[in-house]
């Protein structure tokens, strides 16, 4: 078990591609850190780097305060599941989970007390004699898990470890994942471009975005108060409704532009973000998460209201998404408006979302009020992207 | 519900034959007489040879048409195998036995020839082919395919050369000699065995080293038994080929204790001055240093085009 010191770790490949620029982090002792964020973001890399796979360009890596940024990977006292299971399909489980120990020159006797405690910590001794391929996908899951915990590594490296199993084993393993790494205290990095693993697994989640860093925080301070546009459009699902704006501070309220409508917040918003003040009359981008919008029929107490027109509906049970018009011109989470050429995100058009109770008699096609819960109301600088706050 | 019951089996009834017929069809029964002609053709030689080593060689001109066997005798077998008495000798060659072909020293040759190129070569081979996979050093995939160009290089053009080497080395008449230019590698084998270790996943490696595997140990332990099957198949190949290389051993190996199969085999039509070749030992002899090999066939034959196949090699 150890700490886990970033600073300043960078990746530029032979070709000038920089795949990781200026990453700095650190990581408690046992802490499970997850790092997400869209396909080429380079938190695979990121992961590598520390596991010695790609050599560090700039920067230092530090293990149990240990300067390892030019350590030989076997030294590093590291272990990694990787995507494919990486197991030797010659081996045996017990002979798969027992290599490690065998190249350590662990004695016989120990091997054998380790392998069948690891065994049964994953629920896997009956397969002990049984070779991969006579395995099903959560079965071999648990034996790249079991060849990792064997040796009672200080860190658990693991890359996008659930994304070969199929929806309801990942949940189950998702769990697994999460219960093992409590019960032993290991600290973890996982790699994950499923932000739902992201927010359920890890202590901490780290997004990254076109080899930058843009924040690290627990998953619900990253839901509350995302640091920038790409944040807020990343976390969430459905994701956040980001759209460009103007607010007018009055003396009794904030008026917040919404299309050719308005709607008003009371001006303590100021207080809570004080640097909304210089934005006045200026161009920003306002976001409201889905649950913050409601069919208006079914929304008693919240009286900012907008009219839309109802485009689609997807009725879920417990509750029904509803893909809305509202008049405005939405962006992405890089800032551009949706649709636009220089849109390199790979985000799609789904229309202003709403998450209304299973209540709303609401039809597609109609035209409807439309409550929106102000409070919960974000807002970044157009150009830099960054959150307005204090 | 009846009428449909009527219709299935209508056309149940009339569908069977028709499928058979079918499968007897005119493409098929085309392919099968096409494979038979060929199969006729490939075994010929074999049972050519076989007939004629059946044969008494003093009877052979006299029933050259007949497809069996003329005047009956396993007398060739054995004396190629130098079990024969000289009075059997005599009585089937109509003369004394010339020769002094040794069959079992020069079935020991071939064999430690043929295991050592074989063992030499997939070693060295499989490391080299591994090196070119998946280790990075400067001018790696140039390098490979200046070795790979070694494969568009007539044999013949390295004979003299390689002879000379042999010479100055003092390895004339040795095993080191016959077996040093076939030992190392040679470039069909790094291009198989490379292709092969190109498909398997970058990731088992990176477990092995993340596991304190250094290279050796990722190669030996984990490359080298994940690829059995083309190691084998190139093993086999190589096998053959080295068990029917002729030209080499014949102008390196002229010492007779130090000649392979095929080299002392080719003593047989001219170590007997004046008298017509001894073709019933001759043949007694191909099929009895060909027997190895087409038992290593029969047993790892469906191995090796499997792996060819799958390679998509050849």
């Amino acid at each position: 078990m150890a700490t886990v010191e970033l600073e300043g770790l960078t990746k530029i490949y032979p070709g000038g591609v920089t795949a990781v620029e200026d990453m700095s982090l650190s990581i408690d002792d046992g802490e499970f850190v997850v790092f997400v964020g869209p396909s080429g973001c380079g938190k695979s890399t990121a992961l590598r780097m520390i596991a010695g796979l790609e050599e560090i360009s700039d920067g230092v890596l530090k293990i149990g305060d240990v300067d390892m940024t030019s350590v030989h990977p076997r030294e590093r006292d590291i272990a990694m599941v990787f995507q494919n299971y990486a197991l030797y399909p010659h081996l045996t489980v017990r002979k798969n989970i027992a290599y490690p120990l065998k190249l350590a020159k662990t004695p016989k006797a120990e091997i054998k007390e380790r392998v069948e405690r690891t065994a049964e910590v994953l629920q896997l001794s009956e397969f002990l004699d049984r070779k991969p391929g006579a395995l099903s996908g959560g079965q071999r899951q648990r034996v790249a898990m079991g060849r990792a915990i064997v040796r009672e590594p200080s860190v658990f490296l693991m890359d996008e470890p659930l994304s070969n199993l199929d929806a309801k084993l990942r949940v189950y393993m998702r769990t697994e994942i999460s219960r093992i790494q409590r019960d032993l205290g290991v600290t973890t990095i996982y790699v994950t471009h499923d932000q739902v693993e992201a927010m359920t697994m890890g202590d901490r989640v780290v997004v990254l975005k076109g080899g930058v860093l843009q924040q690290a925080d627990k998953p619900s301070v990253l839901y509350r108060n995302p640091a920038n546009l790409f944040v807020a459009g990343f976390i969430g699902s459905p994701a956040m409704n980001m759209f460009e704006s103007t607010i007018s501070i009055g003396s009794g309220a904030v008026t917040v532009e919404v299309g050719q409508q308005t709607v008003e917040m009371p001006l303590g918003v100021l207080d809570r973000l004080p640097a909304l003040r210089g934005y006045d009359g200026v161009r920003l981008a306002c976001g409201i998460r889905p649950e913050n919008v409601h069919d208006g029929t079914t929304a008693d107490g919240m009286d900012q209201r907008i009219s839309g027109e109802v485009i689609m509906l997807e009725e879920l049970g417990s509750e029904i998404v509803a893909h809305l018009e509202v008049g405005v011109n939405r962006i992405d989470s890089s800032g551009a408006a949706l649709g636009s050429a220089d849109d390199e995100g790979d985000e799609y058009d789904t229309g202003f979302i709403g998450r209304f109770s299973q209540q709303s008699t609401t039809r597609a096609g109609q035209r409807i009020e439309i409550a929106l819960d102000v409070s919960a109301m974000h807002f970044f600088d157009l150009t830099t992207g960054e959150a307005i706050r204090d | 519900m009846t009428a449909i019951a009527d219709r299935i089996e209508k056309a149940s009834g009339t569908f069977e034959p028709s499928a058979r017929l079918r499968k007897l069809g005119i493409g098929r029964g085309m392919a099968w007489l096409i494979l038979i002609a060929i199969l006729i053709v490939s075994l010929f030689p074999f049972w050519w040879a076989l007939r004629t080593g059946l044969s008494s060689n003093s009877d052979l001109f006299a029933g050259e048409q007949s497809l069996l066997p003329v005047g009956y005798t396993n007398n060739n077998f054995e004396r190629v195998l130098g079990t024969a008495s000289e009075a059997e000798i005599l009585d089937s060659l109509g003369r004394q036995n010339t020769g002094s072909f040794d069959f079992w020293q020069s079935l020991k040759v071939s064999v430690i020839v043929a295991t050592a190129v074989t063992a030499g070569q997939v070693l060295f081979s499989g490391m080299a082919a591994y090196a070119f996979a998946r280790l990075r050093f400067f001018g790696r995939d140039k390098l490979f395919f200046l070795f790979l160009s070694g494969l568009m290089v007539p044999p013949i053009f390295t004979l003299i050369p390689n002879l000379i080497f042999i010479k100055n080395l003092g390895w004339l008449n040795s095993y080191p000699g016959i077996i040093a230019p076939f030992f190392f590698m040679t470039p069909f084998a790094v291009f198989f065995l490379r292709q092969f270790f190109l498909g398997i996943s970058r990731e088992v490696e990176e477990a092995a080293l993340l596991d304190g595997a250094g290279h050796f140990r990722t190669f030996f332990g984990i490359i080298v038994p994940m690829s059995a099957a083309p190691i084998a198949t190139l093993a086999i190949l190589t096998y053959i080929t080295a068990w029917n290389e002729f030209l080499w051993p014949l102008v390196v190996a002229r010492a007779p204790e130090r000649q392979p199969l095929t080299v002392a085999l080719g003593q047989f039509t001219a170590q007997q001055p004046g008298t017509s070749p001894d073709w019933s030992g001759l043949m007694a002899g191909t099929l009895l240093a060909a027997l190895p090999i087409i038992v290593i066939f029969l047993v790892f034959g469906r191995r090796v085009v499997d792996s060819i196949g799958f390679s998509g090699i050849k």
